[in-house]
């Protein structure tokens, strides 16, 4: 769990603090777009949707910590078997196995990405029924994109994402409360 | 008979890989140190209203954490730094005293400890 510095698309923790289980993807972009294009993106496939349990965060334990996209399948309390990458508008959607040359650290696809947000939805954890209102697109701010808030608040929570950026490190926190 | 066997095994063996989870999370829970306590609380109340981002906040073109949810971070992340040996002037020396530079510097060490504390319950279960 040390934090890398070959990868530069950085550590992202999502702390589910809520009584809800969260369902959704994670979603990385190119941060310093050119032409006004994300390409590469990245984006958590299998499992989908991926789950991080009703208080799941760095408190107990159990936050979803992802260093990078190799690494995590070992890692990771909830391991991503396939990440979908698109890196043009006529080359989208390439499943890319956790293995796969194409998304190693130090790799074009992980020098040239950071995370960006996470599309969700939140259920109860006891009956799987989808909360009313909880759910929502986020992602940072800046960057590329110029319409997803990145907070998001209804009657029965919120969410935000952040980053704590110091040198070369940056962490992307994506905190649901 | 026999099918009743099978499920009562089953359900044993349901009801007991449930309570090593348990006991992982709860070692994490009872193994953690005043310190990361602390940590944890900080991050947590970031949610709380009075410490959400403000309007302002929101309008910024940048989701880096501002410098007053920062500084909310800030004494907890420095104690868990300091409970690990490191001495006040290191800390100076090596921060510079930026906010930012303090708090990653905490998060690696509190997911380090966390990492060792899940491997020992891990290696104990």
């Amino acid at each position: 769990m040390v934090l890398s510095a070959y990868a530069q698309q950085g550590t992202f923790i999502l702390n589910n603090y809520s009584a809800y289980n969260f369902n959704g993807a994670i979603v990385a972009g190119n941060p310093t777009p050119t032409g006004g294009t994300c390409y590469p993106l990245v984006s958590s496939s299998n499992p989908n949707p991926l789950v991080v349990p009703a208080d799941s965060h760095i408190g107990n334990g159990l936050a979803l910590q992802i260093d990078n996209y190799r690494d995590q399948y070992t890692a990771s309390l909830y391991p991503i078997t396939t990440w979908e990458v698109s890196t043009s508008a006529t080359n989208q959607g390439v499943l890319r196995t956790w293995s796969h040359p194409a998304v190693m650290p130090g790799g074009a696809v992980s020098n040239n990405t950071k995370w960006g947000g996470s599309k969700f939805y939140m259920t109860d954890p006891a009956t799987g029924a989808q909360v009313p209102l909880f759910n929502a697109n986020i992602a940072v701010a800046g960057t590329c994109n110029t319409t997803v808030p990145d907070y998001y608040t209804c009657p029965s929570g919120s969410a935000e994402i952040f980053t704590i950026n110091s040198g070369t490190n940056t962490i992307t926190y994506l905190n649901i409360y | 008979m026999k099918k009743q066997l099978l499920l009562a095994a089953f359900i044993i063996l349901g009801l007991s890989s449930c309570n090593n989870e348990s006991a992982a999370v709860n070692s994490v829970e009872s193994m953690k140190t005043p310190e990361m306590n602390n940590f944890d609380k900080a991050f947590k109340s970031l949610g709380d209203p009075q410490n959400r981002p403000t309007e302002e906040e929101k309008k910024r073109n940048t989701s880096e954490l501002s410098d007053r949810r920062k500084a909310l971070l800030v004494p907890a992340s420095k104690a868990l730094i300091l409970s690990t040996g490191v001495t006040e002037a290191e800390l100076t020396r090596k921060t510079n005293n930026d906010m930012s530079a303090t708090i990653v510097w905490a998060t690696q060490i509190y997911s380090k400890k966390t990492a060792e504390i899940r491997n020992k319950a891990k290696s104990e279960n």
